[in-house]
């Protein structure tokens, strides 16, 4: 959908055309829920806050100013709907050497990550993606599965493009470490 | 960054159950109790700035005319004799009548629609 379309859309429902609203609900609640679930790894969750998520964006509408599409500003309220959760439940992650982190340079990963995929490798990077932090795990997912351009992703999580990037490649290489602990290689 | 086919891979194998079939419609019926609420909200603030901006300008009123014209509220003394209070008598008598057949007259109309309600 248009950025142009959208706005008349939001006018109108700001009009008290509310029904006008399940439009950005057939076209956002697969790629809402989608991120959402991989944060908090429950369906049931995901669907509460999809939904939280939802009525949040509609209530308040009349503050979306149209400087970004309004899948952006939604998914911005989708994460941080996300991550209030999960900071509740304070989910312990398995700590990891920065400094390990530090060491991998960005040719082999760049090379590792761009094999021919395998049953194998397929499983170890599962189990890795679920080893990151909520952050990290909605990054990847908009920018891989939702193909959100940095700048969008920016706006997202508040962060400057180049903070955007900086943490898309830390989060590759932690993977790329976080499946070489797998394979007992370090 | 842009290729890593082996992360878009993996993202997209990992299915998660997919939202289900009556979310637009549960997300939606939550919309509109949201939207029922907002409505009645606005009425309700605007019933308030409007009783609010009321009473202002009605205390405005008696402001200006108490200050700037010296008008008084206090009634007048009313003195009643025998002559004043036969028409007031009259009046109520009068009063009485016109209450008395405005009943008669709704009474003798419900009937009349009962009635024909009943006969269509």
């Amino acid at each position: 959908m248009e950025n142009k379309d959208e706005q008349i859309i939001i006018k109108r429902i700001l009009e008290g055309e509310t029904a006008m609203f399940s439009h950005f609900v057939e076209q956002y609640s697969h790629s809402v829920y989608s991120m959402i679930v991989r944060i908090v790894q429950s369906r049931e969750d995901a669907e509460e806050l999809s939904q939280d998520a939802f009525l949040k964006a509609f209530s308040k509408l009349e503050t979306f100013k149209g400087d970004c599409s309004f899948s952006t500003w939604l998914f911005r309220i989708a994460y941080n709907t996300a991550i209030s959760f999960v900071r509740k439940k304070k989910v312990i992650l398995p700590a990891i050497d920065e400094s390990l982190i530090e060491t991998v340079s960005d040719e082999a990963v760049g090379t590792f990550f761009d094999e021919d995929e395998n049953e194998r490798r397929l499983q170890q990077l599962e189990i890795a993606i679920a080893q990151l932090n909520a952050e990290e795990k909605a990054l990847i997912t908009l920018f891989y599965l939702e193909s959100k351009p940095v700048n969008e992703l920016a706006m997202v999580f508040g962060l400057t493009t180049e903070n955007v990037r900086v943490k898309l490649h830390r989060t590759r290489k932690k993977l790329f470490v976080l499946i070489k602990m797998q394979d007992g290689e370090r | 960054m842009e290729k890593d086919k082996l992360i878009k891979q993996t993202l997209k194998s990992t299915q998660w159950p997919p939202v289900s079939g009556d979310f637009q419609y549960k997300t939606m019926q939550k919309v509109f109790l949201l939207a029922e609420k907002k409505r009645k909200r606005a009425y309700f603030l605007n019933l308030v700035g409007i009783s609010l901006v009321s009473l202002l300008l009605v205390a405005a009123c008696v402001y200006i005319l108490k200050v700037y014209f010296a008008f008084s509220f206090t009634l007048p003394e009313i003195h009643l004799t025998s002559s004043s209070l036969s028409i007031l008598m009259f009046s109520f008598y009068i009063a009485a009548l016109v209450l008395l057949l405005i009943g008669l007259d709704a009474f003798m109309r419900r009937k009349w629609q009962m009635r024909n309600g009943n006969l269509e």
